[in-house]
């Protein structure tokens, strides 16, 4: 039972090491996600070839690929985290320069945020990590950085001033301005009629220049 | 309180908590404002993705207000 099990687990995580396409695309999304943490390129691709890694060796019953990505996303964000406490890094910090409202503190009539028209349309997660992943590669580095240290490494705000070495104040106009930048960013990318054609242009631009954030 | 103030709220409470009376003025300002309501609705979706990535669920059921009564797709003849 047991030994079938292992059997079952086994050729199922070789069926998506087999599959270069699958592998590659994961393999090029994590070391985006890690680029938001650590700037350093080879770094952040060794720590996705050990992530990758660990995943291999700890077979287990993978149920479809959202299982295994999750299973390597989980390896990968402690790996991300061990070195993030390793070595802090302070990122540069903003001022809360709010170009989204006027003086009266209203919204700007081309800022005001508009719903997301997620729910039964179905924009499945995958479609939406991907872009989440193009508008993060649009924000300036240092709100990227903490917006992932709270959402997907899940520090809290206390813990994320001390790694980066910075105020709690600082800590949230930071964070607002990255949650106000990915919301537009969201907004846009998904109220297209052909949300698909988007969909498909973007990923394409995304895969050819991965990283392009000097700003 | 006005729309930036609100904002700035709506996403400060995803951090830590708020005290008392900025809660009640921020669900106050919520309540009247449309904007702002999409703000805080867009941006407790993005911090609910991405948790919902990390746990592997790959099916869009944001919602689970529907208590454990039957599966609507289920197959009876
Ligand atoms: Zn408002």
């Amino acid at each position: 039972m047991q030994s079938n099990a292992l059997l079952h687990a086994e050729s199922s995580v070789t069926q998506h090491f087999n599959d270069v396409g699958f592998m590659s695309q994961l393999r090029e999304q994590m070391i985006r996600f890690t680029q938001t943490q650590l700037r350093d390129a080879e770094i952040a691709e060794d720590i996705v070839q050990e992530a990758l890694l660990g995943a291999v060796k700890n077979l287990k019953a993978f149920a479809g690929r959202a299982a295994f990505r999750s299973w390597v996303f989980a390896i990968l964000k402690n790996k991300m985290l061990d070195h993030i406490r390793k070595q802090g890094r302070a990122p540069a910090t903003h001022s809360i320069d709010a170009e989204e409202f006027n003086e009266k503190g209203h919204w700007q009539q081309e800022a005001k945020p508009m719903p997301w028209q997620c729910p039964e349309a179905g924009l499945k997660q995958e479609q939406f990590m991907v872009i989440l992943e193009l508008c993060l590669n649009k924000l300036p580095g240092s709100q990227a950085q903490v917006f992932m240290m709270r959402e997907f490494l899940g520090l809290s705000s206390d813990e994320i001033c001390t790694e980066v070495e910075i105020t709690e104040s600082n800590l949230h106009v930071l964070l607002y301005r990255a949650r106000m930048g990915l919301q537009k960013c969201m907004a846009n990318n998904w109220l297209h009629d052909d949300r698909q054609a988007t969909l498909q242009k973007s990923i394409k631009k995304n895969l050819t220049h991965t990283s392009q954030k000097n700003r | 309180m006005n729309c930036q103030k609100a904002s700035e709220l709506a996403s400060r409470q995803y951090d830590q908590p708020l005290s008392l009376s900025k809660k009640i003025s921020l669900k106050f300002h919520l309540l009247i404002c449309k904007h702002c309501r999409n703000f805080n609705k867009n941006i407790e979706q993005l911090s609910h993705s991405m948790q919902s990535f990390l746990r592997g669920d790959d099916n869009k059921d944001q919602k689970t207000d529907t208590s454990d009564s039957d599966d609507s797709d289920s197959q009876l003849k």
